[in-house]
């Protein structure tokens, strides 16, 4: 979902961030995007998106991470939240085993609201803290082979593996959308009813930027 | 933070003191919710539901047919021995009254199909609703910040049904005056006039006015004063004005509009059509569904700090016991929490104090609250097709004036079909939507289904599958009916008190008179605050672009 009009990227994917309040989400979303990380665990306050533009496939893919504004507390995510959503990153946190336990909660939730071809990672965060350790590694890769997502052990504290994780990601949206779009140029011309162009009401331009590949389900 | 042994339990909410708890997710209590988190206000945002929206919400046909046929009664609180010792506090019970009644819902042909593709319906249970292009709407979704989180469409066409004549073309601009089929030359040559001499007196630069006597007089009188005939006075009173009852009625209608205020409508209409490039037409529509809206606005209010618990009834009121004040509200969890003020869901009330054994509890405050200012009712109805009441139209606007379905018709009803180009219904269908004003049910529910008949049809039992015969009094093969619901929407004002409430839906297509009623009650409650100042406005979000980084691949 495009809300501005950017003329230095190819491909605009949105990506969510979601999983129990206090494992790390807007560390993990404040490390990919400006390389810091907060000690501070006051609930999420004040940050809407980040963004960040990578290379993927000699693409330009700008990377537009949601984080969830403290709602997901007290259950109280919106379904909006998910509209357009290409990626999903669900993280817990390995030092707390209700977190991961709650990821199948997640996964139910995800299932009804998101597109059913959103790329789902799952992210142990807080690998830095070994010795304080409630879920196994060998448990999460099981939970995850059963359920076909990818799955990294992070740590926001550290930097490890959260580029990754996001690459990860990203690299796999970007070859979906790549098989959606020859099935998508094949599915336009069979359309018979026209499909009205979107109008985002912020951008007073119109259509003054041109068209854009915005990958938006 | 304490690991709660119930997965599906919540933590206690922390803090308990806020400066504001506002019950139900409706778009009033939403955008108060964003507008006090703007001005720094602690507020408590709660919703007995699942889902966001109360009764402006948008649901799955699963969600929307238990929503309509079997409405809750608010539970017991869980135990809390230790606050429920307090000696300073009385505690009164809330009653949930559902504001939708006399619901039935039919399934009518493909019950298998609805069933397994209900996730992929977003029913809007206020429709029909749309924003004009110039709406109040707009202007506070930019000036709030919530028009990031929406995307809209235009609605392609607006249509006035016609006795005996079927869906005319709405002709809104020159151009489409000019295209028109069905006006006759001259009717064409009056229309282009009279919006000349409106375009003329709303031009400031213009010398040119409609005299001021002119401005006060029933704006019906003004249009048979110009000589207009009766079909282009019906489209400009009732389609493009949009009026409720008839104005020809003297009878039914309390108050005709007056001639200023008819030209004000039309200068909101005209300024709508064309003002977005890509709409073709004066109306849009969020992407999704209106329940997008009071979830944009609660997103703004959650980046301002604002908590948000869904699933959570609350189920008594605390007031103190010498003075008969607010001090909180108790939730079904068992916990109290406390606030300056309290906005409930205008579905919350409480039974008479005569009923209630307060002893020497001041309980004249509560019997303000127990009264409910019910203004009338609106009849609604849904319908899901397999084809649109228009080939080649996705989505679009209907009226249908008095008096042109049967002589006894006094009031208007307006007709919205959305298509699933709006991610509102699976491909292949389309919903319809109907709205009008009335005083029972019953007569609400004869003149929605008198609409729905004149543009769809029923599936002929034991022959669903065979193709329908096109009718002889039209070109247009009707649509088939898959399923519908009617439900009629109790009419409730707001209210300003130490407890506040916010408006239901009204049967208006757009949202201007209830956000006038919302900030007015955002005024009351917070009198030396700015509603939505600028500075508020959302700021770029952080961009770092770093197109140094390369995949592995």
């Amino acid at each position: 979902m495009a809300f501005k009009v950017d003329h230095e990227y190819d491909y605009l994917f949105k990506v969510v961030l979601i999983g129990d309040s206090g494992v790390g989400k807007s560390n993990i979303l404040s490390r990919f995007t400006r390389n810091e990380f907060c000690l501070e665990s006051k609930s999420t306050i004040g940050v809407e998106f980040a963004t960040r533009t990578l290379q993927v496939e000699g693409k330009t893919v700008k990377a537009q991470i949601w984080d969830t504004a403290g709602q997901e507390r007290y259950r109280a995510i919106t379904s909006a939240y998910y509209r357009g959503a290409v990626g999903a990153l669900l993280v817990y946190d390995i030092t707390k085993r209700q977190t991961f336990d709650n990821v199948q909660r997640w996964l139910r939730e995800l299932r009804d609201h998101a597109d059913s071809n959103i790329v789902i990672m799952m992210a142990g965060n807080k690998s830095d803290l070994n010795h304080l350790r409630a879920v196994s590694t060998e448990d999460a890769q099981s939970l995850a082979e059963r359920e076909g997502l990818s799955f990294l052990e992070t740590s926001a504290l550290e930097a490890y593996n959260v580029d990754k994780a996001f690459q990860t990601i990203l690299f796999d949206i970007y070859h979906i959308i790549s098989k959606k779009a020859l099935a998508a140029q094949e599915a336009t011309s069979s359309t018979g009813l026209p499909q009205g162009t979107t109008i985002n009401v912020s951008n007073m331009a119109g259509n003054a930027g041109g068209n854009r590949s915005c990958c938006s389900n | 933070m304490t690991e709660p042994q119930d997965p599906f339990s919540y933590p206690p909410i922390d803090p308990v003191n806020f400066d504001l708890i506002i019950v139900g997710t409706a778009l009033s209590e939403s955008v108060i919710a964003a507008a006090a988190s703007a001005v720094g206000k602690t507020i408590l945002h709660l919703d007995p539901n699942s889902f966001y929206g109360s009764h402006f919400a948008s649901l799955s046909l699963h969600d929307l047919t238990s929503y309509l046929t079997s409405p809750h009664s608010l539970p017991s609180a869980a135990t809390a021995a230790a606050s429920s010792d307090s000696d300073d506090i009385v505690v009164v019970d809330l009653v949930h009254q559902p504001l939708c009644t006399d619901a039935e819902t039919a399934t009518y042909d493909e019950s298998a199909f609805l069933s397994e593709n209900s996730r992929k319906f977003n029913i809007d249970l206020g429709g029909p609703r749309a924003l004009f292009c110039a709406d109040k709407t707009i202007d506070l979704l930019m000036k709030s910040g919530a028009a990031q989180y929406l995307e809209f469409k235009g609605i392609d066409e607006s249509f006035v049904y016609e006795a005996n004549a079927g869906l005319a073309n709405v002709p809104d601009s020159r151009g489409a005056i000019f295209r028109d089929k069905k006006l006759s030359l001259k009717e064409k040559n009056q229309l282009m006039r009279f919006f000349k001499l409106v375009q003329q007196h709303l031009d400031d630069t213009q010398e040119e006015k409609i005299p001021k006597e002119d401005l006060e007089i029933p704006f019906v009188s003004f249009l048979e004063k110009m000589k207009l005939p009766p079909k282009i006075k019906s489209i400009l009173l009732y389609a493009i004005a949009m009026l409720d009852y008839d104005q020809d009625n003297n009878e039914v209608c309390e108050e005709l509009l007056k001639t200023k205020d008819g030209i004000d409508c039309l200068a909101q209409y005209s300024s709508s059509v064309g003002r977005f490039p890509n709409a073709p037409g004066a109306l849009l529509y969020p992407i999704y569904g209106e329940g997008e809206l009071p979830q944009a606005f609660c997103r703004r209010a959650a980046v301002k700090g604002c908590i948000y618990v869904l699933r959570m009834p609350v189920v008594s009121l605390l007031m103190d016991k010498v003075t008969g004040s607010y001090k909180g509200v108790r939730l079904a969890s068992g916990q109290d929490l406390y606030s300056h003020q309290l906005i409930l869901d205008p579905s919350f009330t409480i039974p008479s104090p005569l009923s209630l054994s307060l002893g020497d509890f001041p309980s004249e405050r509560l019997q303000m609250l127990s009264q409910r200012d019910i203004k009338g009712m609106v009849a609604r109805g849904i319908c899901i097709t397999r084809s649109s009441i228009k080939p080649d139209v996705s989505s679009c606007s209907v009226v249908y004036p008095p008096r042109s379905l049967y002589p006894e018709q006094v009031t208007s009803i307006k007709a919205l079909q959305i298509g699933s180009n709006l991610a509102v219904c699976p491909a292949g269908t389309f919903i319809l939507y109907l709205s009008t004003l009335c005083n029972d049910a019953d007569e609400g529910k004869k003149l929605l289904k008198a609409a729905m008949n004149a543009l769809l049809t029923l599936p002929v039992s034991g022959n669903s599958e065979s193709i329908p015969s096109v009718q002889s009094d039209s070109e247009d093969i009707k649509p088939i009916v898959l399923w519908s619901a009617f439900y009629i929407q109790k009419l409730i004002m707001s209210k300003f008190e130490f407890i506040s409430s916010t408006p239901t839906p009204d049967g208006n297509l757009n949202y201007n008179a209830l956000l006038d009623a919302t900030e007015k009650l955002f005024n009351q409650m917070y009198p030396n605050e700015e509603f939505f100042p600028k500075a508020t406005s959302p700021e770029d979000p952080t961009d770092e672009d770093d197109n140094g980084l390369t995949l592995d691949s």
